[in-house]
C-alpha cells in the first residue's frame, strides 16, 4: 500500500482516500493511531456494556445489579440459564429487571458487531461510501423471508428463522448488486435500488402480517427493530452464524484493500476481484440476515460506524473492519440505553434510535459531499 | 449568408404553418389521451362499485343513487363501495398531479413525493397528531401538512446550496433518509397507539382508502378544485425550465420563485392525499411516466393526475379481491407492484447511473 502511494501519489491520491492517508501519515504514527483507536474502542465498549446493565427506565440499586451479575455464572454452570434469564426467574422485581437486561445487552453486542461489520464490508466490496444493510434493502429482504417462512412453516424453530433470514438477505442483496451491475452502479443508484427493494419487501411483509394475524402475532411489532425481545435460545442459535459471517468478512478484508486500488490493479496483485468480493458479500449476507432475525430491521448502524472509524482512526479496510467489531456494539448499546431513558415512561426502540442518529449523519455527509459519487 | 437571410421570408409562412399543424396534432392527441383516461377511470370505478365479492346490478345502483333502499345493497354501496371508489380517485388525482409537479421542478424521473419522503413525512405528522395530541379525522390535515413541510425542509437542507439551488442527485439520497426517518417515527408511535387493529395501523404505514368518509372526500375534492388549476398553470409555466436554467431565464421566465411555489403546491397535494388515504407508495412516481408514454413524450399534468386515479382505483380492486378472506390495504398493492417498476425506471435513467 505504501509502495503504491509513493509511486503514484498524485494520480491515485484523489480517488483513493486510503492511499492518500497512508502517504501522509508515516507507518509509525499509523500504528500508534490504530493502537490508540483500539484502546479507545475497548474502553467505550466496556463503558457502554456497564451503562446498558446499570441504567434503565427503572432505577435499580447498583449493589443489586452486582449480586445478580455475580449469580449468573453459577446459574449458567447449573444449566439453568434460560430459567434464570426468563422473566419471573428472580424473586425480587429489581432482580427481574436486571436479569432482563443481560440478554438484551448480549443481543445488542452481537447485532451491533454484525451490522457494523456488514456495513463496512458492503462499503468495501461495492466501493460505495453509502453501504449499509438497511439502506441497501438486505434487512427488508430478511424480514420478508422470515415472515414468509413462518407463514409456510409455522413450526420453524430459531435455526429455521435464521436460515430464512439469511436467504432473504441473499435474495435482496442479489437484486441490489444486480441492479448495480446493470447500470445503477453509483452510490446513489445502489441506495435507490435498495429503497425500491425495501418498499416492495415491506409491502409484501405487511400484507402477510395482515392476512395471517394468528401465525405472525409475534412479528406484529417486529418492524421496530429492538434488542429486548430475544431469549437465550435465539441468541445461542444466532451466535455460530455471526461468528462464521465475521470470519468470512474479515478474511476478505485483505482482498478489499487490494480492490480499493481498482479491479485491474487488484488482479495484478494476485487478488481475484470476483472471488474476494464474493467472500465478503457472502459474510455480509449472513451477518445482515441473522442480525435481522435476532433484532428486526436496524438501519444506519452499518453506515455510521465505519465512517466514524475512518474519520477518527484510519482508513485501511482491515483496520475499519476490525474496529467495527468493537465500535458497532458500543454505539448500538449507547443508542439502546439512551432510548430506554429518553422518553419516560415508555422506551424508544433501538431501531428508531439508530435512524434518528443516522439521518442527520447522512445529511451532513451529503452536505459535505464526502465521497458521494453521482452528486 | 445574405442568400439565406433573403430566402427566409418566403419560407416562414410555410414553416409556421407546419409548426402550427404539428402543435394542433399534439394538442388533439393530448385531448384524446385525457378523454381516454377519463373513460378508463369511469370503467375502473364502475368495476369497483358494481363487481367484486358483492355484485350490484346497474339498475339497482341507479335506484340506490336515486334514494331507494334495497336491504343490504344500499348499505354496501353507500357506506363501502362508492366512498372507497371516489376517495381512491381523488387521492390518485392528487398524488398524480403532485408527482408531475415534482418531476417537472426537479427534472429527474425518480423525483416524486414518495421517493423524497414527503408522503412519509405527512403520514408521520398525522400519526404524531393522533398519538401526541389526540387529533381525529380532518384535524389530522394540518398535522400532515406540517410533517410534509418538515420532510421537504430536510431534503432541501441536504441538497440545496444557498446560491446554486437544488443541484445533482443529492436530493434523492436525502429523500431516502427522510423516508427512513418518517417510517421509524410512524412505527414507534403506532406501537404506542391503542389502535383497533393492525388494519387501522396500516392506513398510516402503507396507505389505504378503506377509511373513506363523506367529509374526507368533500375536503380533498375542495382542495383539488383549488390546487389542480394552480398546479396546471405552474406546470405550464415551468415548461421552459426543461430547456435548462440559463435558457429559461433567457426566455423570460423566473425559474427560482416559480420552482419554489411549484414544490410547495406539490408538497401540499401529496400531504392532503396522505392525510386521508395514507402514503400510497409509488402512485406519484409511476403516474407521470405512464402518462408521458401515453402522450407520446408530451407530459400533461391532467393526464398524470388521471393516471394516478386509475392506478389507485385499480390497486384498490386488486387489494380487496386478491385474497378471499382478507381486505388488504391499497398501499400494499401499489408498493408491491411499484417496486419493480421503480427499479426499471432507475436502470433506464442514465442520469442516476
Amino acid at each position: 500500500m505504501t509502495i503504491t502511494a509513493t509511486r503514484q501519489p498524485d494520480r491515485e491520491g484523489k480517488s483513493l482516500p486510503s492511499v492518500r492517508q497512508s502517504a501522509v501519515a508515516s507507518p509509525g504514527s499509523r500504528i500508534v493511531r490504530v493502537v490508540a483507536g483500539t484502546v479507545l474502542a475497548l474502553v467505550l465498549l466496556i463503558t457502554a456494556v456497564a451503562a446498558s446493565l446499570f441504567v434503565g427506565s427503572r432505577t435499580v440499586d447498583p449493589t443489586v445489579v452486582w449480586s445478580v451479575l455475580i449469580d449468573l455464572p453459577g446459574a449458567t454452570i447449573s444449566g439453568d440459564l434460560t430459567a434464570a434469564l426468563a422473566p419471573g426467574g428472580g424473586s425480587e422485581m429489581d432482580e427481574v429487571v436486571v436479569a432482563a437486561r443481560v440478554p438484551r445487552t448480549i443481543t445488542a453486542i452481537l447485532v451491533g458487531a454484525a451490522l457494523a461489520v456488514a456495513g463496512a464490508g458492503l462499503q468495501g466490496a461495492t466501493r460505495n461510501p453509502l453501504g449499509d444493510p438497511g439502506l441497501l434493502g438486505l434487512t427488508a429482504g430478511a424480514s420478508l423471508a422470515v415472515v414468509l417462512g413462518l407463514a409456510l412453516a409455522p413450526t420453524a424453530g430459531a435455526t429455521g428463522v435464521a436460515l430464512f433470514a439469511v436467504f432473504g438477505s441473499l435474495a435482496a442483496g442479489a437484486v441490489v448488486v444486480g441492479a448495480g451491475k446493470l447500470g445503477a452502479d453509483s452510490g446513489t443508484g445502489l441506495v435507490l435500488a435498495g429503497a425500491a427493494v425495501t418498499a416492495g419487501c415491506t409491502a409484501v411483509t405487511s400484507s402477510l402480517v395482515i392476512a395471517l394475524p394468528g401465525v405472525l402475532d409475534r412479528f406484529r411489532f417486529w418492524g421496530l427493530g429492538t434488542v429486548s425481545r430475544s431469549n437465550a435460545t435465539e441468541i445461542g442459535t444466532a451466535l455460530p452464524f455471526i461468528v462464521v459471517g465475521l470470519v468470512l468478512v474479515l478474511a476478505g478484508a485483505a482482498a478489499l484493500d487490494a480492490l480499493a486500488l481498482g479491479d485491474d490493479l487488484a488482479r495484478g496483485l494476485g487478488v481475484g476481484p470476483v472471488a474476494g468480493r464474493a467472500v465478503v458479500l457472502g459474510g455480509v449476507v449472513i451477518l445482515s440476515g441473522v442480525a435481522t432475525a435476532l433484532a428486526g430491521p436496524i438501519a444506519f448502524l452499518g453506515l455510521l460506524v465505519p465512517h466514524l472509524i475512518r474519520r477518527l482512526v484510519a482508513v485501511g479496510n482491515r483496520v475499519v473492519l476490525g474496529l467495527s467489531v468493537l465500535v458497532g456494539p458500543a454505539v448500538l448499546l449507547v443508542a439502546d440505553t439512551v432510548g430506554r431513558v429518553i422518553a419516560p415512561p415508555g422506551e424508544i426502540a433501538v431501531g428508531v434510535m439508530t435512524v434518528a442518529i443516522g439521518v442527520p449523519f447522512l445529511i451532513a455527509m451529503l452536505r459535505m459531499n464526502r465521497g458521494v459519487s453521482g452528486s | 449568408m445574405t442568400t439565406t437571410v433573403l430566402e427566409r421570408p418566403s419560407d416562414t409562412a410555410g414553416a409556421s404553418d407546419i409548426v402550427r399543424k404539428l402543435a394542433g396534432h399534439r394538442r388533439r392527441h393530448t385531448l384524446l389521451v385525457i378523454a381516454g383516461l377519463v373513460l378508463a377511470l369511469a370503467v375502473v370505478m364502475a368495476v369497483r362499485i358494481l363487481l367484486g365479492r358483492y355484485t350490484v346490478t346497474i339498475p339497482d345502483f341507479l335506484s340506490i343513487l336515486g334514494g331507494a333502499t334495497i336491504p343490504g345493497a344500499t348499505f354496501v354501496v353507500m357506506e363501502e363501495k362508492l366512498p372507497r371508489a371516489i376517495l381512491g380517485a381523488v387521492a390518485g388525482l392528487a398524488f398524480g398531479a403532485s408527482g408531475a409537479l415534482f418531476r417537472r421542478v426537479l427534472g429527474n424521473p425518480l423525483a416524486s413525493p414518495d421517493i423524497l419522503g414527503i408522503s412519509h413525512g405527512a403520514s408521520a405528522g398525522a400519526v404524531a397528531g393522533m398519538a401526541l395530541w389526540g387529533l381525529r379525522g380532518l384535524e389530522l390535515v394540518p398535522a400532515a401538512l406540517i410533517g410534509s413541510a418538515v420532510a421537504l425542509a430536510i431534503v432541501l437542507a441536504a441538497s440545496a446550496g444557498r446560491h446554486t439551488g437544488i443541484v445533482g442527485q443529492r436530493f434523492l439520497l436525502g429523500g431516502v433518509a427522510v423516508a427512513a426517518l418518517g417510517a421509524a417515527v410512524i412505527t414507534q408511535l403506532i406501537a404506542r397507539l391503542p389502535l383497533a387493529g393492525a388494519q387501522e395501523a396500516t392506513v398510516w404505514t402503507v396507505g389505504s382508502v378503506s377509511g373513506a368518509t363523506v367529509e374526507r372526500i368533500v375536503w380533498l375534492t375542495a382542495a383539488l378544485v383549488v390546487l389542480l388549476p394552480l398546479s396546471a398553470w405552474l406546470h405550464a409555466a415551468l415548461r421552459t425550465t426543461e430547456l435548462g436554467p440559463e435558457l429559461a431565464v433567457g426566455l423570460g421566465s423566473r425559474p427560482v420563485p416559480t420552482r419554489a411555489v411549484a414544490l410547495g403546491v406539490g408538497t401540499v397535494l401529496a400531504a392532503a392525499a396522505t392525510a386521508v388515504a395514507g402514503p400510497l407508495a409509488f402512485v406519484a412516481l409511476l403516474s407521470t411516466p405512464v402518462a408521458t408514454a401515453l402522450g407520446r413524450g408530451r407530459p400533461s399534468i391532467l393526464a398524470s393526475a388521471l393516471t394516478g386515479a386509475v392506478i389507485v382505483v385499480t390497486a384498490d380492486i386488486v387489494a380487496s379481491e386478491a385474497l378471499n378472506s382478507v381486505d388488504l390495504p391499497t398501499g400494499v398493492v401499489t408498493g408491491a407492484l411499484g417496486a419493480p417498476a421503480m427499479l426499471w425506471i432507475l436502470l433506464r435513467s442514465r442520469k442516476v447511473a
